[in-house]
């Protein structure tokens, strides 16, 4: 009884999450107190053994890479590649598209995605303008720029919500996850563009004249002339990341010096190389919505978890009458699946409960790259399913972009859905191709 | 001829953030290089109405001017003694030229500006000698080692500011700084009515530079 209860919270809280995503925190945090007060009255858990349950090193870790992603975006670096990178392509609507996915996707790896978002959307926006893009180019721009969000992140330990739950749960180290699930995103970040480039094509209404494209260049060379990389204020955040990355890579997890401890200590040895800006960022720019967001998810989770619900699910998907990699691709469907309906964070926190069902049949690392790739996919499924998503439209919406007739371009549910049934399809594609291939060869390269 | 239709929006993003002139003179510049004086006069004929700003800018253009002609030196003389600058109006060539030569002073930029721009990366391209403000702070900067600065265009047929001028062109405003300077980016007379800009008086100013 209390088992449904709990789960029908969960439940309820997440999809009215996704319904209404402009009171997320309020329905989270309602869930996460009903959740509670249930558990608490039938029995099943305490308030204090919930909140104990709640894995606070993984909250350190969003709050600390927010911090760092803050530190990188005010060196100007990104908005320097932007500039650089029109002129590369010549504003060439082909080359353009191909850029800026793949600048997503790196960037996206290092900085939280949203941030990521924010960094490159604006002067992109600026060069759409510029160039005369039509609104089916603009859609595909923008939806691939998200899905590219979507891969970035997924492709490093450290790039967005689901990737830094794996990392700060402990269940797979920095150096694994990096080296199995990078060229995974890299492939198919590299299919799906390929795919837009000899099918989609859609570009086609905005092949640019020579006039416009002239202009777009020297109008971003003007709108950067002086902008310049701050590099008092890159060198020490890039510095510290450096100097993570190699201590996550390094430093073994019996030591007791845990991802987040790593984490906390590079990040603000980076804040105190500049101090002034370090300390206003601490004041001002830790990212509360996302620490009450997961700390709700945590709790009602955990609640679930007390009642036997997740172990019963595991022990459902143990028992399937199936070989295990194929149990591990059903798993990643699923996990697509659940990420579009209930969005990223949420999938992976309750998914991360029933993989170890697999794990004795499995190599860890096929089992969490898959879930990671089956995240990724249903994230980039419906505009929805991502908080950058949302994000993208509302700066597009900002923008006041229009067409070459002076048409207002949307950038909406519906402009989307073409751009993410693709995208998904390929993620998730590739995810169930690659999850195969790591269960068979994990062990013969050393991987766990 | 007929030139590319976004080129309405693309001249509204790069004047919003480099002004009107400096952007009409890229334009200029850049549809001369493609297609010649024809296009230049395309331009004119597709944006001129809109953008008066451009169109005078052609106008120059067709008559065998080729770039701005901007003395900062008359505008920095007018401003000596001041120590602090509100800026209203962006012209991002006459900042470049006036900025560099006035080491120590605190100037500010007005945002209220009818084009939209993304004030980060504005002030990014003067390396920390400009600053950003809001209309309601420009009187907590008067002084009487203050002064403002307007960007205005226009021959003798009439004067034309950013309509923001008008917001502080008040008896109260007029008291509180040492000097009102207006720095004419465009000497040109207007063939077209003068959109996005308002008309002003020269004694709007105690001192019109060119």
């Amino acid at each position: 009884m209390s088992a449904a209860l709990l789960v029908a919270v969960l439940l309820a809280a997440l999809l009215a999450q996704a319904v209404w995503p402009q009171a997320r925190l309020l329905i989270l945090t309602l869930g996460a107190a009903v959740s509670g007060l249930l558990a608490t009255l039938t029995g099943t858990s305490g308030m204090q053994q919930l909140l104990a349950g709640v894995p606070w090193g993984v909250l350190v870790m969003v709050v600390a890479l927010g911090l760092l992603a803050e530190m990188l975006a005010m060196s100007r670096l990104f908005g320097v590649l932007a500039g650089l990178a029109v002129r590369a392509t010549g504003a060439d609507p082909r080359l353009l598209l191909i850029a800026c996915a793949g600048g997503m996707f790196l960037v996206s790896g290092l900085v939280n995605n949203l941030t990521a978002l924010v960094l490159v959307l604006p002067p992109v926006m600026v060069v759409l303008q510029l160039i005369g893009a039509d609104r089916r180019y603009a859609s595909w721009m923008l939806g691939l720029m998200i899905v590219a969000c979507n891969l970035g992140g997924a492709s490093t330990p450290i790039g967005d919500f689901p990737a830094i739950l794996l990392l700060g749960s402990g269940v797979i180290s920095f150096g694994d996850y990096l080296v199995a699930a990078m060229p995974v995103c890299a492939v198919a970040m590299a299919a799906i563009i390929v795919t837009t480039a000899l099918w989609i094509r859609p570009w086609r209404g905005t092949e640019g004249s020579a006039i416009a494209t002239r202009i777009a260049i020297s109008t971003m060379d003007g709108m950067y002339r002086r902008v310049h990389v701050d590099w008092k204020v890159l060198a020490p955040a890039a510095l510290m990341l450096a100097g993570m990355i190699v201590a996550w890579a390094v430093v073994p997890g019996i030591s007791g010096v845990t991802s987040e401890l790593i984490c906390w200590l590079g990040v603000i040895a980076a804040l105190i190389g500049r101090a002034r800006i370090g300390e206003r960022l601490l004041r001002t720019r830790v990212d509360v919505e996302a620490v009450l967001f997961l700390l709700a998810l945590f709790i009602m989770v955990g609640a679930v978890r007390a009642t036997g619900a997740f172990e019963h699910l595991a022990g459902w998907l143990a028992a399937l009458p199936l070989a295990a990699d194929l149990k591990l691709a059903l798993l990643t469907v699923v996990a697509g699946l659940a990420t579009g309906v209930f969005s990223a964070g949420p999938s992976m926190a309750a998914l991360l409960e029933v993989a170890p069902a697999l794990s004795g049949q499995l190599p860890a690392t096929a089992i969490y790259v898959g879930l990671a790739m089956g995240v990724c996919a249903g994230s980039s499924l419906l505009l929805t399913a991502a908080t950058s998503g949302p994000l993208a439209q509302s700066m597009v919406d900002r923008a006041g972009l229009v067409d070459a007739q002076g048409r207002q371009i949307r950038f909406g549910f519906t402009e989307y859905l073409p751009i993410g049934l693709m995208g998904s399809a390929i993620i998730l594609a590739v995810g169930v191709g690659a999850v195969l291939v790591l269960a068979e060869v994990a062990p013969r390269l050393g991987l766990p | 001829m007929i030139l590319p239709p976004g080129l309405s929006h693309a001249f509204r993003a790069a004047a919003g953030e480099l002004g009107y002139a400096a952007a009409a003179w890229i334009f200029a510049r850049d549809v001369h290089a493609e297609a010649g004086d024809a296009g230049v006069g395309a331009l004119r004929d597709q944006l001129g109405r809109e953008y008066p700003v451009l169109d005078a800018v052609c106008v120059s253009w067709l008559a065998g001017i080729r770039a701005p002609v901007r003395e900062s030196a008359a505008c920095i003389a007018a401003l000596a003694g001041c120590r602090r600058l509100t800026i209203v109006g962006l012209e991002s060539d006459a900042l470049d030229a006036l900025l560099p030569a006035m080491s120590g002073l605190d100037a500010a930029i007005l945002t209220y500006a009818p084009l939209p721009a993304d004030w980060d990366r504005v002030l990014a391209n003067f390396d920390g000698a400009l600053s950003a403000i809001d209309l309601d702070a420009v009187l907590a900067r008067a002084g009487s080692d203050s002064a403002l600065l307007c960007f205005v265009y226009g021959g003798d047929d009439g004067l034309f500011a950013p309509p923001a001028w008008l917001r502080l062109d008040g008896p109260d405003v007029r008291a509180a700084f040492r000097a009102r300077i207006a720095w004419n980016v465009l000497p040109t007379p207007f063939a077209v009515y003068p959109r996005w800009l308002a008309e002003v008086v020269p004694t709007s100013f105690t001192t019109v530079v060119a």
